[in-house]
């Protein structure tokens, strides 16, 4: 057979005409099986798996567990007064690993609170003022202003925490921190709380006199909660 | 700091400069060999395949927060980048040391390169693209041609002293680098099995599903071993060869990679907490130096200095006629205007990370333009008079057969890869279109 007959047998008989050069390249070959063996089972097995627990988005139940705090203040309104009352959220301790997630507020009467029995339920409004305070201004679930003529509390809502009702939720994501990510943001229910009380008695009661004046006690209930997650089998 | 500036633009004018040159040079170098007429032609059309890859990603890198729709960019990024690998996968067959070297064989290369990108094209446009890596697969018979050329050669050299040997493991190792260059860099990582829980943190990352698909992975490891196998064999290779021939450019650019590798592991085993962050917390970002460090080792091999030493392998080995007098002015303003590109664009890199003025900069790049014009003559001449061809090591050796073949078979290759360029680009506007 001729040296240059370009069969591809015999190019390769010629490449590998060398036996010291034959063994480097065995050494080669034989380096690439072993690093591809032992990388290949660390990627194509152990990784391959690690990863498969990625591969779908897992499911996780995010409950909630809340605690309260409440502050209660008393004022005296005159009739026809609208006044500010300014809360110091900072003020209410929220104990660690807790956020606030909403506020309520209840306003409530003399009369409403029994106080005075006999008298005409005066007409209390109450609205909590829209400020700098880092809360859900938008959301639906507000109750931002209330006003009431028949002796029954007025009960207010401001949504703090983002997306937070209290409720257990099944969230879908790759691992527990991811779940929990969105329950664990920092900043919100800074700032002061701000309400506005107006009052307009109802002073025409016979034999009880004139009620020109009005004790409002200002209840508020701060939720703070601590999520927590379980992955669902 | 502000922040590094992608380098695939210039990748991209680089690559297309350099693969419509050298396709040209060719033409006007009617003199050649079939292994530099056929390993030329394939190599400008591997570099112009790549740099309309890199012009796709560049548009998408650029449009990428806008309402353009990209999809059509998408497809012709991978599709061009998996022509350019088919294409470096069988260039291993033609060049250095030919393997195929019947006519029919040779006749068969374009039809085979068309069928088999076109099958391939096809599919993974049809799987988006979710299994590409696997397409790295192609690289292994390659790898070991090359690696066996460049042992049997440098054996060659240093046993039984035949000097002109050199030439053949020369041109196999600057290949090697040009096709696994970035893997190498990466060689120690993979020899402490590392680059796995990379892979983990990319899958992760872009959405696991579409990612993890073992023939993908296995692609990946492929080519991570090779990188690997490749810079350890050539440094032992170039180490032997350095105590008896003493050092050499080209040993001193394994020992580099050597060391890029060695510092790149250590920075990959020290950010491996922020690796499997994506695992156990979110996906935290790289420190900005450890991104400088892959941006000018890693990335610049790969984008910058690949198409420099595919135009080296073109001049010093003699594959396009740069010495004729048609062909001389052309090699000369594509020599100048490359280096100058590549100079001014990793000054450029620099200064988006140093405090370094504008005016020092200029100044700097006024240098490097005042060197290379002043060493242009020289440099020049270097290559034109070193290059030899290697088919006459090959004939020498009696090891390469003459087939019958006109210039019109050779030429074959090129409309081949011209038409599949166009049907590639109508096929990905039609998808685009429809999907």
């Amino acid at each position: 057979m001729e040296k240059d007959s370009g069969d591809v047998r015999d190019v390769l008989t010629n490449l590998y005409s060398n036996s010291t050069a034959n063994r480097y390249i065995a050494a080669t070959v034989l380096a690439l099986v072993v690093v591809f063996s032992y990388t290949g089972y660390d990627t194509l097995v152990y990784r391959h798996d690690v990863i498969q627990n990625y591969a779908e988005d897992n499911e996780w139940l995010v409950s909630f567990e809340t605690v309260n705090d409440t502050l209660q203040q008393t004022v005296v309104l005159q009739d026809e007064e609208s006044r500010d009352l300014e809360f110091d959220m900072a003020g209410f301790s929220v104990p660690d690993d807790y956020r606030i997630g909403y506020i309520e507020v209840q306003i409530t009467g003399e009369e409403s609170a029994g106080l005075v029995s006999g008298n005409q339920c005066d007409s209390i409004a109450g609205d909590i003022v829209r400020n700098e305070l880092t809360a859900q201004w938008d959301d639906p679930s507000n109750n931002l202003s209330g006003q009431d003529s028949s002796c029954v509390p007025i009960d207010l809502r401001l949504g703090v925490y983002p997306d937070f009702d209290g409720e257990d939720r099944t969230v879908q994501s790759i691992n527990e921190y991811q779940a929990l990510m969105d329950w664990t943001e920092e900043g919100w229910g800074e700032g002061f709380l701000v309400l506005t009380l107006e009052l307009d008695t109802n002073s025409n009661t016979p034999f009880i006199g004139v009620d020109d004046d009005e004790e409002i006690t200002i209840d508020i209930n701060v939720v703070m909660f601590r999520a927590s997650v379980e992955a669902i089998e | 700091m502000a922040e590094l500036e992608s380098m695939t633009p210039v990748a991209a004018i680089v690559c297309i400069l350099l693969g419509c040159t050298s396709l040209l040079l060719l033409k006007r170098s009617p003199n050649r060999g079939w292994i530099d007429q056929m390993g030329g032609m394939m190599l400008g059309w591997i570099i112009l395949f790549m740099g309309l890859g890199y012009a796709a990603k560049a548009v998408r890198e650029a449009l990428w927060e806008t309402d353009v729709d990209l999809d059509f960019f998408r497809y012709t990024q991978h599709s061009f980048g998996l022509i350019s690998i088919i294409l470096g996968a069988s260039f291993t067959f033609f060049y250095p040391y030919p393997i195929m070297q019947k006519a029919s064989r040779i006749k068969t290369a374009p039809y085979f390169v068309g069928v088999l990108s076109l099958i391939l094209i096809v599919t993974m446009l049809l799987l988006d693209y979710r299994y590409m890596g696997a397409i790295q697969i192609l690289y292994i018979p390659g790898f070991i041609i090359l690696i066996s050329v460049y042992f049997r050669f440098l054996t060659d050299e240093i046993n039984n002293g035949d000097e002109t040997a050199r030439r053949l493991s020369f041109a196999a190792g600057l290949i090697i680098i040009a096709l696994h260059g970035a893997e190498m860099t990466w060689w120690l990582a993979q020899l402490i099995s590392i680059n796995d829980e990379f892979i983990g943190r990319s899958a992760i990352a872009s959405g696991v599903g579409d990612y993890s698909r073992i023939p993908t992975w296995i692609g990946y490891n492929v080519m991570t071993t090779i990188g690997a196998v490749a810079t350890l064999t050539l440094a032992a290779g170039e180490t032997w060869r350095a105590q008896v021939k003493g050092m050499s450019g080209f040993t001193i650019i394994i020992y580099l990679i050597l060391g890029v590798g060695l510092i790149s592991g250590i920075a990959d085993y020290a950010v491996l907490d922020i690796v499997n962050s994506c695992m156990y917390t979110v996906c935290n970002d790289f420190p900005e130096s450890y991104n400088i460090w892959y941006t000018f080792t890693t990335d610049a091999l790969v984008l910058l200095f690949t198409p420099l030493i595919s135009m080296y392998v073109l001049l010093n080995f003699d594959v396009v006629d740069s010495g004729s007098e048609e062909n001389r002015w052309l090699t000369r303003i594509i020599v100048i205007l490359m280096l100058l590109i590549i100079s001014s664009t990793m000054i450029e890199l620099l200064q988006s990370f140093l405090p370094v003025s504008q005016m020092i900069s200029s100044a700097i790049l006024a240098m490097v333009v005042a060197i290379f014009i002043g060493w242009e003559e020289r440099i020049m001449q270097k290559l034109i008079e070193q290059g030899e061809s290697i088919s006459k090591k090959l004939s020498s050796l009696k090891e390469i057969n003459e087939p019958d073949l006109d210039t019109t078979e050779l030429d074959f290759f090129s409309k081949a890869m011209a038409s599949l360029l166009v049907f590639t680009v109508i096929l990905c506007f039609l998808y685009s279109s429809i999907t």
